[in-house]
């Protein structure tokens, strides 16, 4: 698989590994990192809400869901 | 100071160095609360303010904004820093951004025995070199390492690193006047940032270094094996699943109300009994004086609708505790959000609305934590349809005339089964009214919800208690002083009228002393000519195609200050009027009749009628004044009052027109 290929974390299946590559608005992405998402970051996407409404992320220490319209400003890659 | 993130386990650390010695006081003209309490360490007398949890110093959250103004104040010794150890990663923005401030500060990695139940090794000595300040592993549910923090509390320091880039700063030199270090900076950025969009750019910048900081310390010291445990991920499997999961949060809920209504009735039967007993046995040998008369049909009375609550409020908060603090709490928000997102609400609006089945004061506070400011206006227009714990003593009252025996039904107990469907229609009430906002109130705006789900874990129930304690107190001394006052004041609207009107009825029945029956018809007519009876039948064509009448229409006007006032006030005209030998208040309620036409009084239409319209009627002014103070607008404070009481209204007139 090509790492340099990007993916928007929306299309993610349950249970891949993906590394964060880009969050294309500022305020979304000051404000994902205060609660502990970073550019760059490995994160496993650990579960989708029944009606796909919310997309929960793990990270290392962390487990966070976040709304699906949030998840369509990050672009990830493969690890 | 103490200083955390949420689900840091900050509040039980504060119970665990506080204890019972606690108090609770709000931010000057807001309605936010802290914690304040009080702890020896070396014969010296402690206060510590358990501040809101942050995320960072950047949080624009209301709440979180008063805790980073207090951090600014600087109006404290010390700040001790507390960080879930098992999430210390997540943690580090913030321990970076505090301790540059540069105040006298210590780092607690509290959970420390979670961590190494996780495989997760802090080197605490490796990350005391990098951060520059005492680091201490605590766990708060244990009392570990609580020693060791006494120890070094009186010898706080500021860190001696920098964790911000100058040049960042310096750089924008021309728009952060008077920034001369992180402190002014932070301190700018809280006052300025509405007017300078463009300081989004500086927050970036100030994030992306702290994150190549970050990612070094975590990397020298914290060593872990993997991601979550398959433990968490199997069980959250079932509790978010589309199908399971639902069917797990109802049989939750069911527990809930099962629990609530069956373990209560025994305490609450036992309280009921000692108090009618305690009044019998004083009415033995008290004088028939005026003060007797007020010990009795007003003070009594009164205590006994404060107290006979307690134990159902006390299990109430007892379960949300449990919920909120095994981590289920935040699965059914993500569960819900879904459904929430729908009829116009935030997955945050749940914790506001299941908290509404407490106190919607408290809980119309909490909708601040929603970002979205339609989805926050929805949340608090409807928020008191949910039925709150002023609600329960009105609902238990009617729910035991409806049902006097604990009847069953399939082995249901049907008390409890009301008392769910009650709570379940103030729940569908509520999301039609917050459909209809969604769809009448214009206005777009990204929502940046998200939801942090801490690991699974057994409630730390010496924490639960606490917590407990403190509201259970808060809803004795607060609404019990209403309700205790009220009761008097009616006692004396009851008791008296007129001086002419009342010498008069006085002298008709002067023999009543001797006379049982003629006593009987005294009282009655007193209170029928009394202030209170004269208010009650001003009213009484308004409220009697509800199946009211002007004893139930007195008690609608009193307990508009606070709900559960209701029965206080139902206490009070009852034992004003039947003086026979039932002396418990369901009871004597229970008997009563309308003397026109000798029916019942509480028949069944008009118990389900007052039912729904307690559920839906906004009968609480101090919801009013909190609603109208979050909004900041009297139009949905009117427009709110209008159609909660106009749907009861409704409702009710439906509900008794059709089961008369």
């Amino acid at each position: 698989m090509n790492t340099e290929t990007s993916f928007n974390l929306r299309t993610i299946k349950v249970g891949e590994r993906v590394k964060i590559k880009e969050i294309k608005d500022l305020i979304i992405k000051n404000y994902l990192a205060q609660v502990g998402i970073f550019i760059h970051q490995e994160i496993v996407v650990s579960k989708i809400a029944p009606s796909g409404s919310m997309i929960a992320l793990q990270t290392q220490d962390l487990e966070i869901a976040i709304r699906a319209d949030i998840a369509n400003y990050i672009e990830v890659q493969p690890v | 100071m103490l200083v955390g993130s949420p689900n840091s386990g900050k509040t039980s650390m504060f119970n665990r160095l506080t204890g019972l010695h606690q108090k609770t006081a709000n931010y000057t003209g807001v309605t936010i609360e802290k914690h304040i309490g009080t702890f020896y360490c070396k014969n010296e007398l402690i206060e510590l303010v358990d501040l809101p949890g942050i995320y960072s110093l950047y949080s624009t959250a209301v709440e979180e904004q008063l805790a980073i103004r207090e951090i600014l104040s600087g109006a404290y010794d010390g700040i001790i820093l507390v960080a879930n150890a098992d999430q210390l990663q997540k943690n580090l923005l913030l321990i970076l951004q505090v301790l540059d401030l540069k105040k006298p500060s210590l780092l607690i990695l509290n959970m420390i025995d979670e961590a190494y139940k996780k495989n997760i090794l802090i080197q605490t000595n490796v990350l005391q070199s990098l951060l520059n300040v005492n680091v201490i592993p605590v766990s708060a549910r244990y009392g570990n390492g609580l020693d060791k923090l006494k120890d070094i509390l009186f010898t706080l320091s500021a860190s001696s690193s920098v964790f911000y880039d100058w040049n960042t700063l310096n750089k924008h030199a021309s728009i952060l006047k008077n920034v001369k270090d992180y402190y002014t900076w932070i301190d700018f950025y809280t006052l300025h940032k509405e007017e300078h969009p463009n300081l989004q750019a500086i927050v970036n910048e100030d994030i992306e270094y702290k994150r190549t900081l970050i990612h070094y310390i975590a990397t020298k010291s914290i060593k872990t094996s993997s991601f979550f445990s398959k433990r968490q991920f199997l069980i959250d499997k079932y509790l978010t699943h589309k199908i399971w999961g639902f069917v797990f949060l109802i049989l939750t809920l069911f527990i809930t109300f099962q629990v609530l209504f069956f373990v209560a009735e025994y305490p609450m039967q036992w309280i009921e009994w000692v108090l009618g007993s305690f009044s019998e046995w004083l009415d033995t040998f008290l004088p028939n004086t005026e003060w007797a008369n007020l010990i009795l049909n007003g003070i009594i009375p009164g205590i006994t609708g404060v107290v006979m609550f307690v134990p159902q409020i006390t299990l109430l908060f007892l379960m949300i505790g449990i919920l909120e603090e095994s981590g289920y709490m935040a699965r059914v928000s993500f569960l819900l959000d879904s459904v929430f997102h729908k009829f116009g609400l935030s997955g945050k609006s749940l914790i506001p609305l299941m908290s509404g089945t407490a106190c919607a004061v408290p809980s119309i506070m909490s909708a601040r934590t929603i970002n979205n400011l339609k989805e926050k206006l929805i949340t608090i227009l409807v928020l008191p349809f949910m039925s709150c714990s002023a609600r329960l003593p009105v609902y238990t009252l009617l729910i035991g005339l409806l049902f006097p025996d604990n009847t069953e039904y399939l082995f249901f107990n049907l008390k409890g089964l009301l008392l769910l469907g009650l709570y379940l229609f103030g729940l569908t009430i509520a999301l039609l009214y917050a459909w209809l906002f969604h769809k009448i109130i214009q206005h777009q705006e990204n929502s940046f919800f998200f939801i942090e789900l801490p690991s699974y874990k057994i409630p730390y129930w010496k924490n639960l208690v606490i917590t407990i304690w403190n509201k259970v107190r808060v809803f004795i001394t607060d609404a019990g002083k209403i309700i205790v006052a009220i009761s008097i004041v009616l006692w004396y609207l009851s008791t008296h009228t007129f001086p002419s009107v009342q010498k008069e009825i006085q002298q008709k029945y002067l023999v009543a002393e001797t006379n049982d029956s003629l006593k009987k018809m005294y009282q009655k007519e007193i209170l029928e000519t009394s202030y209170i009876g004269i208010i009650g039948k001003k009213i009484e064509p308004l409220i009697s195609p509800l199946g009211y009448d002007w004893k139930i229409g007195i008690a609608l006007i009193t307990s508009f200050a606070a709900r559960e006032v209701f029965v206080g006030t139902m206490a009070t005209l009852y034992s004003s009027e039947t003086n026979t030998n039932v002396s418990s208040l369901r009871e004597k309620i229970r008997v009563a009749q309308n003397p026109d036409n000798g029916e019942k009084v509480f028949s069944v239409a008009t118990n389900v009628s007052l039912l729904i319209y307690y559920a839906l009627a906004m009968q609480c002014i101090s919801t009013m004044v909190i609603v109208y103070k979050e909004l900041k607008s009297l139009k949905w404070t009117i427009i709110q009052f209008i159609l909660m009481t106009g749907t009861a209204y409704i409702l009710a007139f439906v509900t008794y027109q059709i089961l008369h």
